[in-house]
């Protein structure tokens, strides 16, 4: 265990160390604090409700397309709807900016020359697969949980009302970053290749949000008297079982910042379940490899 | 108890869409404390492997490769081990102490002791005033050093050097050489692979000579280089055993 302690430690220290991530880092934190920040917001004439004056237009679940903005509304509706922006950012383009900063983790580690100066040390293979992995995961949720905590705080400080539900909501963001970084570990480890890494993990992205949409049209596909349909339904609907439900819980995420609730928790469970097969087959691919 | 224990060593590689290769043909060789070994052979004769089944990162078909009475897949068998690989790299954008660092908390050091040997390392290797630069901006010389560092973190038992003087120049051969016999004379076992023939005869006590997998002559220097110079020896061993088990490789 003290061995994973020291990769989960010093894949933190990596990242910091390079540049880019300060950079990337910082290019999606500071946005979105200043939004919070420079959002022109003020308490409204009732109780409970805050006046927002926009010369364009936000997303706030209106028809009729954009317009200018000089209205009243409940307080827990507009900082939700700020959340809902912010956790939209962080789990499109924070988790491929992630992916794209801590996919050389391992293939670093694991690559020519280092393998078998790391290897050679007495700690077992698994901590340094595991430690590669949760270093970068625990890295995307500090990161993830400082950015909302901070955009939270200051909504808090200017409304008056927090909403913890946000916190709940980047936990199932992480959980899709860890269901995607588990496969870029994969990638990473049998090619070496950090790029390769990536670039897969988008394409099992891309993939799991395509099977989660057409899941919800499985029924009709299942009766389609074409058998080929039938066929490819039925291999697409498989797939939707075992690969991460991406796109499940991207919806779930919403739906508990919203304060809807968890009504089905499949989503957590068959993703959780995904990844702790894929990164036991990749551990004990690991094991086997002559370095 | 010998340092080193290899017996009877067979390894395979089998690639999906590489021919087979037979690196190690049933090797047998010990090693004992206070002692330069010398592995000597043509590219592709098996000496890496040989290393690497020691450290757990080949693992042999059949046979024994252990490390201080223990089998090298054994994490345990490696706490007391130093390895220089032939081919090594280092995070270009890290600087030199942090990378001594890490690797010597790999090896159970608490923090305070992992500063104080690589320092003390980093002068031993001539790399004090570089400490500040990031490894990308290292010559390969210095890199070399670098590696060498690594290996000698945690006052190792055993020794595992794989072509220890690459990219060093005279002065850097020397001192290699003088640490090495140093660390000979304080009980260090160390076995070392190499294609540079002066070397190994002037610092190994045994030599070792492979050629496709298998160990054609072992014995002390002396015993080896009485009728000819080992840059002959070597040269008639190699022609001999391409003729007999040339159309086997």
């Amino acid at each position: 265990m003290r061995a994973l302690g020291i990769f989960v430690l010093d894949s933190w220290v990596d990242a910091l160390a390079r540049k880019a991530s300060l950079v990337v880092g910082l290019l999606i934190a500071v946005p979105l604090l200043l939004i919070a920040v420079a959002l022109p917001v003020e308490p409204g004439s009732t109780p409970g409700t805050v006046r927002i004056t926009l010369p364009w237009m936000i997303f706030l679940e209106e028809p009729g397309g954009p317009r200018p903005i000089d209205r009243e509304l409940p307080v827990e509706r507009f900082v939700r709807t700020v959340n809902t922006f912010v956790v939209g950012f962080v789990s499109g383009w924070g988790i491929l900016m992630a992916l794209f900063l801590t996919a050389g983790l391992l293939p670093r580690t694991l690559g020519r020359g280092q393998a078998e100066i790391v290897l050679s040390k007495p700690v077992p293979r698994w901590s340094v697969y595991l430690g590669r992995y949760f270093g970068a995961v625990t890295l995307f949720l500090g990161a993830s949980l400082v950015v909302i905590l901070a955009v939270a705080g200051i909504l808090w400080g200017r409304t008056g009302f927090f909403s913890a539900r946000a916190v709940l909501s980047v936990l199932l963001v992480n959980l899709v970053f860890a269901a995607l970084y588990a496969w870029t570990c994969l990638l990473g480890l049998v090619s070496e290749r950090s790029g390769l890494a990536v670039w897969g993990a988008v394409l099992v992205w891309l993939l799991c949000g395509f099977l989660g949409r057409v899941h919800t049209f499985y029924p009709d596909i299942a009766a389609s008297p074409k058998l080929w349909v039938r066929v490819l339904g039925g291999v697409g609907e498989a797939l939707y079982r075992v690969l991460p439900r991406t796109g499940d819980l991207a919806d779930a995420a919403l739906e508990v910042l919203w304060g809807r609730g968890l009504g089905w928790t499949e989503p957590i469970w068959a993703t959780a379940l995904s990844t702790l097969t894929l990164l036991s087959l990749s551990v004990l691919w690991f094991y086997r490899r002559d370095y | 108890m010998a340092a080193i224990e290899v017996r009877n060593v067979v390894k395979t590689y089998r690639g999906l869409w590489a021919p087979r290769v037979q690196a190690l043909r049933g090797v047998s060789l010990m090693v004992q404390e206070g002692e330069i070994y010398g592995l000597l052979g043509p590219n592709g004769a098996g000496k890496t492997t040989l290393l690497k089944c020691l450290l757990g990162l080949v693992r042999p078909d059949s046979g024994e490769a252990k490390v201080l009475g223990l089998p090298g897949e054994d994490p345990q068998a490696r706490k007391f081990v130093g390895y220089l690989p032939e081919d090594h790299a280092f995070p270009g954008h890290r600087r030199a102490v942090p990378v001594l660092c890490f690797h010597a908390s790999l090896l159970g050091l608490s923090r305070t002791e992992a500063r104080d040997h690589a320092a003390k390392l980093l002068e031993q290797m001539g790399l004090s005033e570089k400490r500040r630069a990031k490894v990308k901006a290292y010559s390969k010389g210095l890199r070399q050093r670098l590696a060498l560092a690594q290996a000698l973190l945690g006052q190792p038992k055993v020794l595992i050097l794989d072509e220890p003087t690459a990219n060093l120049d005279p002065l850097g051969r020397k001192e290699v050489k003088d640490l090495l016999l140093r660390l000979k004379a304080e009980g260090t076992a160390i076995l070392i692979s190499s294609h540079v023939l002066t070397e190994i005869e002037r610092i190994c006590d045994r030599v070792a000579i492979l050629h496709q997998g298998r160990l054609l002559q072992e014995g002390t220097v002396e015993e080896l280089t009485a009728e000819k110079s080992l840059e002959d020896l070597f040269v008639s061993l190699f022609q001999a055993s391409s003729n007999t088990y040339g159309s086997q490789a």
